[in-house]
């Protein structure tokens, strides 16, 4: 072989570890932007600025050697001497054994605002691992889009409920974290809304039979007693009991958790609700002039009951007993929870 | 029914009446009777309130509001011995029985609550002449369960009716007037005298006794009317000077008058039925205050 065939197949070996470091850094690139993306979503902006200009000028590189075409002989050949060398295709492919390990045992929790102009400006997410928090409570608001953080050497799965603690009224979201996965999730789109049968009570017909709240120690306790899956009065077997002790003078909100029975009550249609309770009122022959006093003293500390949390269809029974007493003072029988609203009102206002 | 004969009629003729005065005494002594006992009760019939008490509850405040009535009706109405049921049970059958009941509107979802009154008189019902008061509305706060509040409540209320002057006219004339407290009197020309004690009953000059009587005259009933104005007291019982006395055949229209036929009329064997009320009772006034309590305003 001739000197000048030597040289041409030195610079032809070298063009081709030229081109072939240069296709492994653009994949390495690639590979690092997508890793990136998913693990470190905080910070993608700046990523996306670094291994996106990275990875253009690599494209562009390949294409000038296939092209011959280019800027100034020296600048070419420096990206020649950097990326013809054995020695970058060593470090190219240690670099790539590092990003396979970070690509397997990373795994990354984020939440991202997407509310819209109607709905809440903040959400609160807990990420519960059996019942206790597996991070800080993640917030995500219109002007703080994206809340979360990666896991590195992550080596086992975790099952994880995802739940909106403020505001409430979404169910929970169970996802399971692999130490190759991200689980990223659009707040609140990705929570289905709750559906909601809460009946309130009112047992209006007993009015002046109940303690009021204030009463310190009344001499004689009430008792509510909810049955559900059957008739008033059966002891079938299926039939699920529950008990509200000491029942006082105020409305019941029953069926849901507390903390959602708060939001549902501070969310209601005031006005809506006033003026159904007022109609409940006038049924009964309470004077105009006496109604508000009424609605404040049943409203003004309602007691949260928080089971049996209602289902649709649920065939209920309510009966007030006083305690030592066989016969319920009172009963109301609803034989199938089927209603639109959140929150339905029973006034128990039968006939003494 | 006996009209005790104090002393020979011949005597009054005779001998001063300073002396005759002491013999009456002596033969009388024996004689004098305690106040009539009127028994107060209070009874919640309320079944919201009932429902709301322990047996042993219940029956606590209802005898403390039985004492309060006793306590209150004892300052406005001295001359009966007002006693609370529980502390008369045992006793003596009282002369009278003054009933406070907690009742609810009947007919209603919202039942109003109201105090009512209930009379007797030796065991017979009487109408205790004043009409049943609202306590609550049907849409108050009736106070089932506050039982200390209630209770307040029920003195607070008491106090003002007893302090009422038509509330105290009512109960008089339409019960208290009615309770007889004695059903003999003794005759001392021109007194005549109540054989109950008259420091119990507490009656100043402007009160007014009222004898009715029947008395059978030649086979013919005769019944007939006498207003007594106590004077003074004679060995502890109440003597009075007559003020009116109608009857169809005697009449007496000058107070401190008297007529021989009085003797025939109030006293055996004539006499067949004799009944003391308290007409109009005007308390007398303690050592130390100025004037009467008047219970029955003019």
């Amino acid at each position: 072989m001739s000197e000048l065939d030597s040289k041409k197949h030195i610079e032809a070996s070298g063009t081709r570890r030229y081109r072939l470091n240069l296709a492994l850094f653009v994949v390495f690139m690639i590979c690092l932007a997508i890793w990136f993306q998913r693990h470190l979503q905080t910070y993608v902006t700046e990523i996306f600025l670094v291994s996106g200009t990275l990875t253009l000028w690599a494209v562009w590189q390949i294409v000038q050697s296939w092209l011959q075409w280019g800027w100034d002989e020296e600048v070419a050949e420096l990206k020649k001497r950097l990326l013809s060398q054995a020695r970058a295709t060593e470090y190219l492919i240690f670099g790539f054994v590092l990003l396979c390990i970070l690509w397997s045992t990373t795994s990354s929790i984020y939440v991202a605002y997407a509310g819209n102009t109607n709905g809440p400006a903040t959400f609160t997410v807990q990420v519960l691992q059996k019942g206790n928090l597996y991070l800080p409570p993640l917030e995500v608001a219109s002007y703080e889009g994206v809340a979360g953080r990666p896991y590195f050497l992550h080596w086992r799965s975790v099952d994880l409920e995802f739940r909106i603690t403020d505001p409430p009224g979404y169910e929970a979201r169970q996802e399971r974290l692999a130490p190759w996965t991200g689980i990223h999730l659009l707040v609140p789109a990705d929570f289905a809304p709750k559906k909601f049968r809460v009946l309130r009570l009112v047992p209006l017909q007993v009015f002046n039979r109940l303690p009021t709240v204030a009463s310190q120690s009344p001499d004689v306790h009430y008792v509510l007693q909810i049955s559900r899956g059957g008739p008033c009065g059966s002891d079938a077997a299926g039939i699920e009991k529950f008990s509200v002790e000491d029942l006082r003078r105020q409305a019941l909100y029953i069926g849901a958790p507390e903390s959602d029975l708060k939001w549902l009550i501070e969310k209601r249609d005031d006005r809506k609700f006033r003026a159904e309770f007022a109609n409940a009122l006038a049924r009964n022959q309470v004077p105009e002039e006496r109604r508000p006093e009424w609605i404040r003293e049943w409203e003004a500390s309602p007691r949260l009951v928080p089971s049996p949390a209602f289902r649709e269809k649920d065939q209920v029974c309510i009966q007030i007993f006083q305690v030592g007493m066989r016969n319920p003072l009172l009963q109301k029988q609803i034989p199938n929870l089927a209603f639109e609203e959140s929150i339905r009102s029973e006034y128990m206002e039968g006939a003494r | 029914m006996s009209i005790r004969w104090c002393a020979p009629g011949w005597l009054f003729g005779v001998v001063p009446g300073w002396f005759a005065l002491l013999l009456f005494c002596s033969a009388s002594a024996s004689g004098q009777a305690s106040r009539p006992v009127v028994v107060t009760d209070f009874v919640i019939e309320s079944p919201d309130h009932k429902s709301n008490f322990t047996p042993d509850a219940e029956r606590q405040v209802e005898l403390r509001i039985a004492t309060e009535l006793a306590r209150l009706c004892q300052e406005r109405f001295g001359f009966l011995k007002w006693v609370p049921a529980d502390a008369a049970a045992g006793g003596s059958t009282p002369a009278a029985q003054l009933t406070l009941s907690l009742k609810a509107e009947s007919g209603s979802k919202f039942p109003a609550i109201f105090l009512e009154y209930t009379a007797a008189i030796s065991g017979q019902s009487h109408f205790p002449g004043v009409q049943k008061e609202q306590l609550f509305g049907g849409f108050d706060d009736q106070l089932t369960t506050d039982h200390a509040r209630l209770e307040r409540t029920l003195f607070e209320k008491l106090r003002q009716q007893l302090a009422n002057d038509a509330f105290r006219h009512d109960l008089h004339e339409g019960f208290l007037q009615d309770i007889p407290l004695a059903d003999t009197v003794k005759l001392l020309e021109p007194q005549v005298i109540i054989p109950v004690n008259a420091e119990e009953l507490t009656a100043s000059h402007e009160s007014v006794l009222l004898v009715r009587f029947s008395a059978k005259l030649s086979g013919t009933l005769e019944k007939g009317v006498v207003e007594l104005i106590p004077v003074s007291e004679v060995e502890g019982s109440l003597s009075c000077l007559i003020q009116r006395l109608l009857s169809p055949t005697l009449v007496v229209n000058q107070t401190g008058g008297w007529d021989p036929k009085i003797a025939v009329l109030l006293q055996p064997p004539a006499v067949e039925s004799l009944n003391v009320f308290m007409l109009i009772y005007k308390k007398k006034p303690n050592p130390g205050t100025e004037g009467a309590l008047s219970t029955r305003p003019e």
